[in-house]
């Protein structure tokens, strides 16, 4: 989603001179375009993320939007007391864009995976928790923030994800649904989405009809979301590369259950377990049960359960 | 006001206030109180009527623990009434034990948290560059406070962008919250370590608001480290260089004896 991600805030820092970007010394070629284009509004702060973000609330509080950038848990755990002291409680204007969720970074190591990022951000006041689950919805994503106030945590995948329907239109804030169904719906987070429809299309030849929707805006739980889920019929499954503990799936039920909501038919789906496995995020994936096999069987096991 | 004058209500006020609010910390707030009297008194631009105005020069004070030392400038220089410096650390306040910036006019941003000012700082000067303003910004550091690793990364950065409208003052009391700076992590010799990282540096007493003034408002061309040698607890003999009064408050008896010293 790099790629993605660099074109729309060329695009907007092209047109809204309010936006500075901070990297902390990565997004190499992917940020040439950038940094040619917007001079001293681009700036590479090294490696060293507690000051990184303690300059970005300062170029915040002089009126500018600031976008910070670096990999997987890095703008997130390093400089954490930096954003929550200086972003998340004055409530200022900065966008903490981390690439490489979950195990995106794979073979890497658990030093470069981010499965706690969004337990994180979410209980942090005034943050806005987005993680797109494509290009296309990268590119809204940053329109959308680059327009707000205040601040928010922009989760994306290292790899590029291809819309499914780009006919299909995105609206910040909003749950996309991307595939009807009415047996069951599974509400997924960025590279999950993909998998999600991979299980609806296995479903269908079963003759199960299962909906997919891309939630996108994940905290705060938006009252359009929780609209739309209670109109749903039949079971629904939450769907992240993230760990369960104050994951999209714990913020899903705890919603819905201060909402009166039945979480009978409601299974969360995330990473439960912990492992020194290594390897791809395809492998890992697999290794902790992300696959469309198991939300098919998840499926097939809340219908039986009925 | 004249500054030894500024200095001198400063330290009353925040002798009262720590009294009245049993609040930590009156050591840290009276080795700085001649280094506010020089900001607020001689150096910064500033517009009680508009705080936000947009030409003020900017201050950040990152030993947010000396929240009352700030508080007690920017009412005597006509921010809001001494009056309500009463309030200080009470139910419903708006002045907490550490600086608070919400309701609070004349305060940039809150702190607390030791090593955040000085990056807060840059992205400021950044912001100012930016736009094309002639802002200064200046940052009131603790020596125990160059313990924290961000410190030495806003140092660095600071001077490679050549970010000369960045004044960092360390109010260098030589005494941390447990033991002395040396005895703790030494520091020294501190000038040279700023001077090592390309900053100007200036070593002087801080507790002349006069040389002060004059070195504050001095123009460099690299980022510019007042090193401000003072004693923790000045103007209060029976406090001065008393690693306890980082925490203790005055009782009705101390304060009344320290009162009588200040004159």
């Amino acid at each position: 989603m790099k790629e993605a991600f660099f074109s729309t805030l060329t695009e907007v820092a092209r047109r809204d001179s309010r936006v500075v970007f901070i990297t902390g010394d990565v997004g190499m070629g992917f940020a040439k375009q950038l940094s040619s284009e917007i001079g001293p509004r681009f700036i590479n702060a090294g490696v060293a993320e507690q000051n990184m973000m303690a300059m970005a609330a300062g170029l915040a509080q002089e009126g500018f939007r600031v976008f910070v950038y670096s990999i997987a848990n890095f703008p997130v755990f390093r400089c954490l007391e930096q954003f929550r002291n200086l972003v998340a409680y004055p409530g200022a204007s900065v966008v903490v864009v981390s690439v490489g969720a979950g195990m995106g970074y794979g073979a890497q190591g658990f030093t470069h995976h981010s499965l706690e990022d969004i337990a994180v951000m979410s209980a942090l006041p005034k943050v806005k928790v987005l993680v797109p689950g494509s290009d296309l919805e990268v590119a809204g994503c940053v329109e959308g923030l680059a327009k707000l106030e205040g601040p928010a945590y922009l989760r994306l995948e290292r790899a590029s994800v291809v819309d499914f329907s780009p006919t299909i239109p995105f609206k910040f804030g909003s749950p996309r649904s991307l595939k009807e169904g009415e047996d069951a719906t599974v509400i997924a987070l960025g590279g999950m989405v993909p998998i999600a429809l991979e299980a609806s299309e296995r479903l269908e030849k079963k003759g199960i009809s299962v909906g997919v929707f891309s939630a996108h805006h994940v905290h705060p739980v938006s009252q359009n979301f929780v609209d739309y889920m209670r109109a749903l019929k039949g079971p629904f499954i939450t769907l992240e590369e993230h760990r369960s503990v104050g994951g999209f799936g714990a913020l899903v039920s705890q919603r819905f259950a201060c909402e009166g909501i039945p979480l009978t038919g409601f299974r969360p789906l995330a990473v439960d377990s912990y492992s020194d496995e290594l390897g791809s995020q395809a492998h890992l994936r697999t290794h902790f049960g992300l696959t469309s096999e198991a939300v098919c069987q998840a499926i097939l096991d809340l219908r039986k359960n009925r | 006001m004249d500054l030894n004058d500024l200095a001198n209500q400063i330290r009353r006020h925040c002798l009262m206030m720590t009294h009245r609010a049993q609040s930590p910390h009156i050591g840290s707030c009276l080795s700085c109180a001649d280094i506010l009297a020089a900001l607020y008194g001689g150096v910064l631009a500033f517009n009680p009527k508009a705080p936000d105005w947009k030409e003020r020069d900017r201050f950040i004070l990152s030993k947010g623990h000396a929240a009352a030392a700030v508080y007690s400038a920017l009412a005597l220089v006509g921010f809001y009434p001494e009056a309500r410096l009463q309030d200080y650390c009470g139910d419903g306040s708006v002045f907490g034990g550490h600086l608070s910036r919400v309701g609070v006019p004349g305060v940039e941003v809150s702190s607390g948290s030791l090593g955040h000012g000085l990056g807060y700082g840059l992205g400021i000067a950044q912001g100012l560059r930016i736009s094309g303003q002639k802002s200064r910004v200046f940052v009131l550091m603790s020596d125990g406070e160059c313990d924290e690793g961000s410190v030495w990364e806003a140092a660095l950065l600071a001077a490679h962008l050549g970010l000369n409208s960045v004044t960092a003052i360390v109010d260098a009391n030589g005494l941390q919250s447990m033991d002395t700076v040396e005895n703790t992590v030494g520091l020294e010799p501190l000038g040279e370590k700023w001077a090592s990282f390309g900053w100007e540096v200036t070593e002087l007493d801080g507790h002349s608001p006069e040389k002060l003034v004059e070195a504050l408002n001095q123009r460099c061309d690299r980022p510019h480290c007042v090193i401000a040698r003072t004693i923790k607890g000045k103007g209060v003999s029976f406090m001065e260089n008393e690693v306890l009064w980082h925490y203790r408050a005055p009782d009705e008896n101390q304060l009344k004896r320290a009162l009588e010293g200040l004159g």
